[in-house]
């Protein structure tokens, strides 16, 4: 049975990114998707456990450099925010992973998550996800889209 | 007393978060050692002299709970404090790890105080705000 967690992943996230990385979420509407959508990237993991699942996690390939810039507080001229733009993506996935299962499983259940894998992306893969009943789409720092599809089944 | 500290952790984002963190946390710290998952944890240990490890469960190659077994095995490794920062939040997992023999955990996303209090706990060291 899968389970849908709309208003828990929109919680979960909008807190976690501000915590993180110091940016702010708003819901959003897919269909709005602005023309940075043409370069994107994809970070998911899988989880099994108590129950399985996965968390993907896509975004403008310009977001993963603010994700590293301010995950690590560091200016964004700086080489080691270019070199580590697609490891910090792969690091807010892994927290929000964390945080929504805790949220929607409680604190009993035991879970294994694999590494995150991170992958570019083309317009057509975006719009899929996009108009998966499992993603939440969210605008963050009001510029960037970004979807996040959580699958979780008991 | 100055620590030397060993971070493990397969992201090197979040090492480097960590690090500064120490660093805001005021935190005394001698010297900071790097791996990207147990198996380097263990190659640094075993050549260094490392005061308190601070390590991430969810690795490649080895995963942090493999780690803490095989630093229990070995009587050099086996009084090293093992802090666990992870995103993990199930108290059942992290009642495992307390039961492997884990000092502390602190769960991601972090802030310095999370650090400080753990190091004054485990050195008895009040280290100021």
């Amino acid at each position: 049975m899968e389970l849908k967690q709309t208003e828990t992943v929109s919680e979960v996230f909008g807190r976690v990114l501000e915590d993180l990385a110091f940016l702010f979420a708003e819901d959003f509407d897919p269909d709005q998707s602005p023309e940075q959508c043409d370069e994107n990237v994809l970070a998911k993991i899988s989880f099994s456990g108590d129950a399985i699942g996965s968390v993907s996690l896509a975004v403008p390939k310009a977001m993963c450099e603010i994700f590293a810039e301010n995950v690590m507080g560091l200016d964004p001229d700086d080489e080691i925010v270019h070199a580590q733009a697609l490891d910090a993506l792969g690091e807010v996935l892994n927290v929000v992973c964390g945080q929504l299962l805790t949220a929607t499983a409680g604190e009993v259940p035991v879970f294994d998550l694999t590494v995150p894998s991170v992958e570019m992306i083309d317009r057509k893969r975006w719009d899929e996800l996009a108009a998966d009943s499992a993603t939440n789409a969210f605008l963050v720092d009001d510029e960037y889209p970004v979807l996040l599809n959580f699958v979780i089944s008991i | 007393m100055s620590l030397n500290i060993l971070l493990v952790d397969d992201s090197l984002t979040i090492r480097a978060v960590m690090k500064k963190t120490l660093h805001l946390a005021g935190v005394p710290i001698k010297e900071i050692y790097q791996a990207g998952n147990g198996q380097e944890a263990l190659d640094i240990l075993s050549e260094n002299w490392i005061d308190l490890v601070f390590a991430d469960i969810n690795m490649p190659v080895m995963n942090g709970v493999e780690m803490i077994e095989k630093m229990a095995e070995n009587d050099m490794m086996k009084t090293i404090p093992v802090v666990v920062v992870s995103t993990e939040g199930s108290q059942t997992r992290i009642d495992r790890l307390k039961a492997c023999g884990i000092t502390a955990y602190i769960r991601k996303p972090f802030h310095p105080e999370n650090f400080r209090e753990v190091v004054e706990n485990i050195t008895g060291v009040n280290h100021g705000a």
